[in-house]
């Protein structure tokens, strides 16, 4: 099986995934990064993304995580996600309404505090929501 | 002598509690699975991360004792120690709080700390140091399984920076292991500065590092410290409703003992009556 890559993806809660692939890829926190067999060992940390793999029969398959790290040694490919979530999992719906509900309030949302730290960790906040309605909205697609 | 009355009392007094015991039984047993299977979920993740954080430590060992990461590290000697103890929220689970407390306290009696500074999860450890010389800083109760990775990272990231700015010398971590459902081992540990784990390297070859390695290393020990203390809680959980289902069932059984016993002497006494009885009105006849 020297040609194919050992996939697991763990977050603290669940295993999501264990399956030898053909290739995958990451959304690293520099840019995106394709991951074949024989890959230099690599550690990166990922950012909120979507995480795509393909299978022995060529179907590609969507991952949406959101912060993590990822290790490649030899041919194993381990990912570390805060949280991961398939495609058939996510509610498409709810990842509709929190990108609209994150964006009405970064664009209208008047300051609630006075305190700079503060407010820009609230931006930081609805950023983070918005960008992961987003993966989310795309990882569904896949389906 | 007890009346009729009271004994007949006494054993209906017995039965409604044996009547909770096993019902808590039944709960705890019912939890324990929950809980266990929380820890099967969450093992894979944890074993991962350590074996990241070994497989990395080795490549820094000695090294960059004075960067972010280094600091994690480095063992000042001193005593200012702090404390994340991990206990139930609630009692009625035999020796299982009160042997890890006794514990933590010995081991701190005999370092020779006199007033380090705790964290508490559950409230039954907060009852066991509140009266001591310890400073207790936090102590978080009834927190629900969705929010504790939330207040674990809290707690962890004030700790780390407390440590990294030198007014903490080391971070202690007490819970309790979940053996098996008959065995729970108080285990105290160095969380700080971290120890690293044993290391195999599976590959000798150069790693590429995406941010650099100071940056990646210093927030996957963050995370490694968290995780550790996040698992070493869903133990306690596990832990807890395996020591409460032990008890309860020893408690259910020692109750269906005494009703035994009350039994017979309700029986006997009740004979008794009944004989004394019959002797009166039969010396009554013969006296006519």
């Amino acid at each position: 099986m020297s040609d194919q890559l050992n996939l697991e993806v763990v977050t603290p809660h669940r295993t999501v995934l264990v399956e030898d692939v053909d290739s995958v890829t990451l959304p690293g926190i520099e840019g995106e990064l394709g991951i074949l067999p024989e890959h230099i060992p690599l550690l990166t940390t990922l950012d909120t993304g979507i995480m795509s793999y393909k299978n022995s029969s060529g179907k590609t398959y969507a991952i949406a995580v959101h912060w993590g790290y990822a290790q490649v040694e030899g041919n194993s490919v381990r990912v570390l996600a805060e949280l991961a979530e398939t495609a058939d999992e996510i509610d498409i719906d709810r990842a509709k309404d929190a990108e609209k509900k994150a964006k009405d309030i970064l664009l209208t949302g008047a300051p609630t505090t006075s305190s700079w730290e503060e407010e820009e960790s609230r931006q930081n906040k609805y950023e983070g929501k918005l960008k992961r309605s987003i993966v989310r909205q795309k990882v569904a697609q896949f389906l | 002598m007890a009346s009729l009355k009271d004994i007949r009392k006494r054993i209906d007094s017995v039965k409604r509690t044996q009547k909770t015991t096993s019902a808590m039984k039944m709960v705890s047993a019912a939890k324990l699975r929950r809980s266990e299977s929380a820890i099967r979920e969450a093992t894979p993740y944890a074993n991962k991360l350590k074996s990241v954080v070994s497989s990395l430590s080795t490549r820094f060992d000695g090294k960059d004792q004075d960067t972010g990461f280094g600091l994690l590290f480095k063992n000042s000697g001193g005593k200012r120690t702090g404390v994340i103890l991990i206990t139930s929220d609630r009692g009625l689970c035999g020796g299982f709080n009160s042997n890890l407390s006794k514990a933590l306290a010995r081991q701190l009696a005999d370092e020779e700390v006199e007033c380090a500074e705790f964290v508490i999860l559950g409230r039954k450890g907060n009852e066991f140091f509140k009266r001591s010389a310890h400073n207790i800083l936090a102590n978080h109760t009834g927190t629900p399984p969705g929010e504790q990775l939330v207040l674990v990272r809290d707690i962890v990231s004030k700790l780390t920076s407390r440590f990294e700015a030198g007014e903490l010398d080391q971070v202690i971590l007490a819970y309790n292991h979940y053996v098996s459902v008959i065995a729970q081992v108080p285990v105290i540990e160095q969380l700080l500065p971290i120890t690293p784990p044993e290391t195999e390297i599976a590959d000798e070859r150069d790693i590429i590092f995406e941010p650099s390695p100071q940056d990646i290393l210093e927030s996957l020990l963050k995370k490694y410290v968290q995780n550790q203390v996040y698992v070493s809680w869903l133990d306690t959980i596990a832990g807890e409703h395996a020591a409460r289902m032990t008890s309860m069932d020893a408690a259910t059984k020692n109750a269906g003992e005494m009703i035994e016993k009350l039994q017979l002497h309700y029986n006997r006494s009740r004979q008794a009556a009944i004989t004394s009885e019959l002797i009166e009105i039969i010396s009554g006849a013969e006296s006519i």
